[in-house]
Parts: C-alpha cells; structure tokens; sequence
C-alpha cells in the first residue's frame, strides 16, 4: 500500500492526534510540515489540499481528507486498525462519536480558548491580555472537565469505553497543550488523573517524540503558569 | 428492532435533522417534548438521559446518546438504512464525516439566537456588533457552500443525498425564518436546497417546521443581508 501524504504542524493539538494514531498503527506516511509561523497554511500549494487552510490534512493518492476527526475515522477503516481505535459495533461507536462530537464546543473550545487568550495573543502576537476571554474559556474548560470525570469516565477507564479509542488522542492532546502553561487537569479530578496516566502508558515513547515541537516552541516564550481551579 | 425514544424540541436544528431522518427513514419513534423554553432540559428526569442537558438526545436498546451527528450514524447504521445517507465506502464517507466535524466551528444558525430569543424572547437590548460578527460567518459558511462543498456535486461533496445534507439544510431553515435568502446569488446552494427538501419529502419538511414557521411569521422578522 503507498503511503499517506500528511500534513501537518506539531504545535497543533489535532495535528498530534493524527500523529501518535499513525506511529501506534504503523501506517506508512510521508510528513510535510506546514510552517504555520510563516502561514505556510495559506500557501496557493496547501490551499489545493486544504482549501479551509488549516492543519492537519491528509492525502490518499489523489484524495485529500480534512478534519483530524474525519482523517482518523477514515485510516481506522481503511487501515483496520484494532478495534478499540473505533469499534465497528454500532453502540459502541456511537458512544466514541458522542465523545467526539460533544469535542468541539467543550473541550476543544475551552482548552483552546485558554491557550489562544493566555499565550498566542500576548506572547506571540504581542496584544493585550484579553481577561475577559481568558475567565469565559477557563469556565468552559472546567465544565468540559467535570463533564469528562463525572460522565465519560464513569465507570470506564478509557472515554465511553474499556479501551483506548480516538477519542482518548483528542482529548489528551487539548490537555498536553495546557500543560504548557502549568494547568493540570488531573489536580482535582481523580479519574482525568488516572485516565491521562493510563492513556499514556498506551501511548509509550510516541508521546514524548511527538510532544517535541510544542515543547521547545514553548520553551522559547516567556510563559508563566495561568490559574486555573 | 425497539422503538426509538426521541427528545426533541421544535425550535432546535439538530433535533430536527434527526427528526426528519427517522421520518424519511420510516424508523419508529416515540416523540417526548423537552420545552427548553421552560427549561425542561435540566430537569432531573431529563438530566438522567442526558447529563449534558441538550437536546437531541435518544435512548435505544437501553442506551442513551446524545449529539444529533452521533445520532444520525448510529440510527443509519443500526437500522440499515440505504447506504447513500451514511456511506459504507471509506472515501465517500469521509467526505460527509469532514462536513459533519467541520460545521460545529462554522455553525449559522446560532444568528437565531441573537436576533429572536434574546432580544425577543428574552427582551434583552439587540446586540449589533454580535449580530454583524455571526452575519459575516454566515457569507463566509454560504460561500464555502457554493465553492467547495457543492462544487462539482449535487449534494455535500457527493452525487446522492447524505445525513451531511439533512443535518445543514435543516440549519439554514433557522436563517430562512429570518427573512434570509441563502440562495440569492448563489446557484449551487439554491439548486442543493431544492434538491434536498425534494429527496426528504416538502410535506414531511414542511410539517416538522410547522411551529417554528408559525412563530416566527408572528413576529414578522425580515434581516437585512447579502
């Protein structure tokens, strides 16, 4: 089988996701940075492949899939991967889609919302701190985090489930990014702790490997810890 | 097959995507009312179905699930329904996946909120500089509509109808009750709506919309926009 085009920059939390599912599965994959601080992104050759302009993309010979959910979904069957990744049974996949669904508005925007208020505005883009923002995505975090410890990990020990799925790579790759700004999401939260211990240990050396650019991109700013309860 | 237990409520886009779904689908369903005007949705009997208090939510076989893309595959894969909604063929789904995830950022039909329930409803003062902000995404999300997702094809990045469709015609209907014509200058997106209000059935479609249209033709709303 020839291999997958991938697209991508690893500062980007769904970017990592991709990345870590192609390393666990084995499946063979050309990377092709995009350099996002230069807006590579917006580049007339990228805009081919993704004309949304945004990271990750992949492309399947002549076929370009968008949306790191969506590119997963797709190499999970076309790859038949295990299927833990994302069961074929109709219940259980329902549950991982919920989890992925409910993503967006929650964890991601939360997460997201703090990172992009509290380090890229005034740090890269050098503006004012808007608190504002930065208190309306940080309650939206803390729900999204409650959410996941009182009823996604509710007697699983993986998202809606017994085992590690897409989901699990989503969610810990919002939180690996908010790490960088000293926010633990497993302080008050013993399931979210013990979760994030386990999803880890799945992961195995990948994790360090594939956290290497946010790391050092982080490193090089002068990044404080943001409260956070 | 048990019956599908389906809270809903009229004035929500994604209950009635699934609502038009298991209708054109023929998929049994008991139809129970979550009045989110009157806040039902946090009620305890409802907050045990869904703890994210929200609406769509079904319970089926004994399990609850809530998020109307999950629910639309599920319901297309558990009751077998034509391949054409829900593709078997990876690369013909992942086409109407990447729609599915791509709309939770580019969402149009929260404008609804901002010019009926809380200046209307919730008589509080008209917020401008938002109703500009969401108006403009909506041009951006229309003209994506136009020049990628319908470019070369008759329905979203496809030749048949999907749940993709189901799931943004039903969303834009919430800017057609507010005076906005989403076709106007744009000929794919006018063609696709017909299309898809065609396939889903136009008395089906317009008996799902029927309290919603009734609503809000009682409030005479007619928004400007290009």
């Amino acid at each position: 089988m020839s291999k997958i085009d991938f697209y991508s920059h690893l500062a980007s939390q769904p970017c990592r996701a991709v990345q870590i599912f192609l390393k666990m599965n084995n499946i063979p994959h050309e990377y092709h940075l995009i350099d996002l601080p230069k807006e590579e992104q917006t580049s007339e050759a990228y805009l081919k492949i993704n004309p949304f302009g945004k990271v990750p993309a992949i492309k399947d010979g002549d076929f370009c899939v968008i949306e790191s959910m969506a590119i997963l979904q797709y190499l999970a069957a076309k790859f038949s991967t295990p299927d833990h990744w994302y069961p074929k049974d109709a219940a259980a996949r329902a549950k991982i889609n919920e989890y992925l669904n409910w993503h967006h508005s929650n964890t991601r925007e939360g997460a997201t919302g703090v990172f992009f208020n509290a380090v890229i505005l005034p740090k890269i883009r050098h503006q004012p701190r808007n608190e504002e923002a930065i208190t309306t995505a940080k309650t939206k975090l803390s729900a999204a985090l409650d959410m996941i410890e009182n009823y996604f990990l509710e007697g699983h020990s993986f998202i809606s489930s017994n085992d590690i799925s897409i989901a699990d790579l989503f969610a810990l790759c919002e939180f690996s990014q908010i790490e960088r700004i000293g926010i633990d999401v497993g302080k008050k939260r013993p399931n979210i702790k013990a979760w994030r211990e386990r999803v880890i240990a799945k992961i195995g050396s990948h994790y360090d490997e594939v956290h290497e650019t946010i790391i050092s991109f982080t490193k090089r700013i002068d990044l404080s810890t943001e409260p956070f309860e | 097959m048990s019956k599908v237990d389906f809270y809903s409520f009229f004035a929500s886009p994604p209950c009635r995507a699934v609502h038009i779904f298991m209708e054109a689908n023929k998929i049994p369903f008991e139809y129970h009312n979550v009045d989110l005007v009157k806040d039902e949705q946090h009620s305890e009997a409802y907050l045990k179905i869904n703890p994210h208090a929200k609406v769509p939510a079904i319970v089926h076989d004994g399990f609850a699930l809530s998020e109307s893309n999950a629910i639309l595959q599920y319901l297309a894969q558990k009751f077998k329904t034509e391949d054409h909604w829900y593709p078997s063929d990876s690369i013909k789904r992942a086409k109407v996946d990447e729609y599915l995830h791509w709309r939770h950022s580019n969402n149009t039909s929260v404008l609804f909120f901002w010019v009926i329930i809380a200046p209307i409803v919730r008589k509080q003062p008209r917020n401008e500089e938002i109703i500009k902000e969401k108006k403009a995404k909506i041009t951006e999300v229309l003209n994506h509509f136009e020049n990628y997702f319908l470019k070369d094809h008759k329905f979203i990045n496809s030749d048949d109808i999907s749940i993709a469709d189901v799931s943004a015609v039903i969303e834009f209907q919430q800017l057609v009750y507010l005076g906005i014509d989403i076709g106007k200058n744009r000929p794919n997106v006018k063609a696709w709506r017909e299309r898809v209000i065609a396939k889903l059935g136009p008395s089906s479609f317009d008996s799902i919309h029927q309290p919603l249209a009734k609503m809000t033709e009682s409030m005479g709303i007619k928004e400007d926009f290009e």
